[in-house]
């Protein structure tokens, strides 16, 4: 395999891996655990590549990743003493884990193959440097293949207990009565995340790793409420973003790793602002349609009200605007917009409903004394 | 022998007593102020405003460096700029967490790692492109309490004066606020507001540590005095009082500690010191530690066995 279709295969893998479990952390809103998570490996890493030496050896992935669910169990019972505030249990163990992390990395074992800076960022260049050889083949950058063994292990996870991880998410008490065991399901996710991290540290780092598990989810949510979407969405989002944020460090030759994350935080910015029904932009359309509704439907009522409509001497708009208490250029837009929908007609000196506009308030009345609670029904 | 030796370096060495001081002062505002984050439940603030702050570190610093052509003022212009990025990234989790369906801790991890993310970006156009003063900028990871000058101590103590001048101002507001925000709000006092100012001046103790402890793990020093001066009392005052001891005592400690050792880096210590306390405080705090409460339940066992006829352990 070439340098560049390494890096991209590490991309795409790492980013796939990590986006697939990604909706899970988000929805059992373990956000902030995920990051403690992917600081508190640092010193299991460290250890391991003082026992075995160089990245890539499995037992490298696997003893960092059971230190790492070690912590987890461990800030579970410093949050049930009950002696701490909410997430201090996390503040406390994850710079705990770190420190310890880095004091080892610079006193006793300097000259390992992790820099300071790479553990925070990573090293995709560097990890995709040298080919695997297998039978004498150079078939692919090892930190690929590693990467690919665990997001098998992941697809094969999730679609083994998707049924029982949407329920344990959305309603443990019901998981918890089938007989499943939400506790049991969680600390295996967290396993796997763990797993991931490790995995994924060479390449990104203790702390872009979790923009890659938590960015591509939280946008994949944003466009979807259903669970099965969310996953493909997520996946989808993780690999365009990994493969357009390398295309552009390559461009620019900035930081690969980096450049990543920016990308993904772009993604997920942009799901913010323009997501078609949870973004900010719909939700601010629909807020402001439901309110002219909503106005058009009260003008409607209280002309009905008035049985001949509102005739008056001057301005019948005037007359509006003071009886409902609208300021003059609202009742003028609503007037306008009554008329255009075919509810009114308006002459120089009334405003009469139409049969369209008596309809219209039928129904209204019909819908609210039917839907509002305490209005019988 | 060697405690007096390190003791007897005090008094010699100028750049160890401009190190002890400055992490002293820094290990203390953040300790009082942590208490405000701990007491809000929102711990891991620190967390965010710390990995944030480092765009805000390496943005200032390349404008700065293009616009003005000055490695002093650039290297200058890092503390504000972190405090901007800081303020900035808790402002758009919150705007999230507003506007959108999405949970807080997602918003808070999103935000620290994309806001850490564009400051690695940042980063790498700035070791490139060979500015003077670049490697300042590399330092505020893990902290360079080494090259601290008497000028860095000068405005860490500054800093860390305006915010606990802040605190003791708005004390009697704070404390309404942190308690029951609600009656606060009711009785007329702007909540938003001083929600932003407690913000701010939250972000400005996390700022202040940077260059000492590092980006990364500046969210402990925050969190760590607080929970472990919580253990021991149940007034603001003593906690906040409680926090800031244990906060100077850490980070003064740590100076001395990685001081004495050859390669040892002074933020890991000085936040490793800092938690020690907490956990130590959390099994053996009188009345609340879990050590305490253990011997408690053993006593009212034994207090109860007494006044029963059952014997150890006896059955009805």
């Amino acid at each position: 395999m070439s340098f560049i279709a390494g890096i991209i295969a590490i991309a795409v893998t790492t980013a796939a891996a990590c986006a697939i479990v990604g909706p899970f952390l988000v929805l059992r809103r373990q956000g902030l655990l995920t990051e403690a998570l992917s600081h508190s490996v640092l010193p299991g890493i460290v250890l391991g590549l003082v026992l075995f030496g160089g990245f890539g050896h499995p037992l490298l992935i696997l003893a960092p990743a059971g230190v790492a669910l070690i912590m987890v169990l461990f800030i579970d019972w410093l949050g049930n003493t009950r002696r701490l505030a909410a997430q201090a249990e996390l503040g406390l163990v994850y710079p705990a884990m770190f420190s310890i992390g880095v004091i080892g990395l610079s006193t006793r074992f300097r000259g390992l193959p992790l820099s300071e800076h790479a553990i925070l960022v990573g090293d995709i260049n560097f990890a995709a440097l040298t080919n695997e050889v297998v039978f004498g083949v150079e078939l692919a950058p090892r930190a690929f293949l590693i990467m690919l063994a665990i997001l098998t292990l992941n697809v094969l996870f999730v679609s083994i207990f998707f049924k029982e991880l949407k329920l344990a998410i959305f309603d443990p008490e019901l998981a918890e009565a089938s007989g499943l065991s939400p506790k049991g399901l969680g600390t295996g996710l967290l396993l796997l995340v763990s797993t991931t991290i490790v995995g994924a540290f060479q390449a990104v780092g203790a702390v872009l790793v979790v923009a890659l598990l938590v960015a591509p989810a939280a946008t994949a949510i944003l466009l979807s409420a259903r669970l099965g979407r969310v996953i493909v969405y997520s996946v989808g989002i993780g690999i365009v973003g990994a493969v357009l944020g390398f295309w552009i460090a390559y461009e620019l030759d900035s930081a690969t790793s980096g450049t990543m994350t920016v990308v993904l935080g772009g993604f997920f910015l942009l799901a913010v602002l323009i997501s078609p029904r949870r973004g900010v932009v719909a939700r601010a359309l629909a807020h402001r349609r439901r309110r002219i509704v909503f106005a058009e439907n009260l003008l409607l009522l209280c002309l009905s009200n008035h049985e001949t409509g509102a005739v008056c001497e001057g301005d019948p708009v005037d007359a509006i605007s003071d009886h409902i208490g609208w300021d003059l250029r609202f009742a003028r837009r609503i007037v306008r917009k009554c008329r255009s929908d075919g509810f009114v007609e308006q002459t120089a000196n009334s405003v009469v409903l139409t049969e369209r506009g008596g309809q219209r308030v039928h129904e209204w009345q019909r819908f609210l004394s039917k839907d509002l609670p305490g209005q019988g029904g | 022998m060697e405690l007096i030796e390190i003791l007897l370096s005090i008094r010699v060495s100028h750049t160890l007593r401009t190190v002890l001081a400055g992490s002293a002062v820094v290990g203390a505002a953040a300790g009082m102020l942590g208490c405000f984050s701990y007491l809000r439940r929102e711990a891991l603030v620190g967390s965010v405003v710390g990995h944030a702050a480092f765009a805000g570190i390496t943005g200032a610093f390349l404008i700065v460096s293009f616009v003005t052509g000055s490695s002093a003022l650039a290297v200058a212009s890092m503390t504000p700029g972190a405090l901007v990025a800081g303020v900035l990234a808790m402002l758009a989790a919150t705007a999230v967490v507003n506007y959108t369906p999405v949970k807080s801790d997602t918003a808070m991890a999103i935000s620290m790692s994309v806001f850490f993310g564009v400051g690695i970006f940042l980063l790498r156009i700035i070791q490139t492109g060979n500015l003077p003063e670049r490697s300042a900028v590399a330092g505020y990871m893990f902290g360079q309490a080494a090259l601290l000058t008497q000028a860095n101590v000068r405005v860490i103590v500054g800093l860390a004066g305006v915010s606990l001048a802040v605190m003791t101002l708005l004390w009697k507001e704070l404390k309404l606020m942190t308690f029951d925000r609600s009656f606060g709000a009711a009785l007329g006092y702007p909540a938003k507001r001083l929600d932003y100012v407690v913000t701010t001046v939250i972000v400005l103790a996390v700022v202040v540590g940077l260059s000492i402890v590092g980006v990364v793990l500046m969210a402990a020093l925050l969190v760590a005095p607080a929970a472990a001066a919580r253990q021991w009392t149940r007034r603001l005052s003593t906690m906040v009082l409680g926090a800031g001891a244990v906060g100077a005592v850490s980070g003064a400690a740590g100076a001395l500690i990685s001081a004495g050792t050859r390669g040892l880096p002074t933020g890991p210590v000085i936040v490793l010191v800092s938690i020690a306390f907490a956990v130590l405080s959390v099994l053996f705090a009188p009345h609340r530690g879990v050590v305490w409460g253990k011997l408690e339940r053993h006593r009212a066992r034994e207090h109860v066995l007494r006044y029963t006829d059952h014997g150890a352990g006896g059955r009805a």
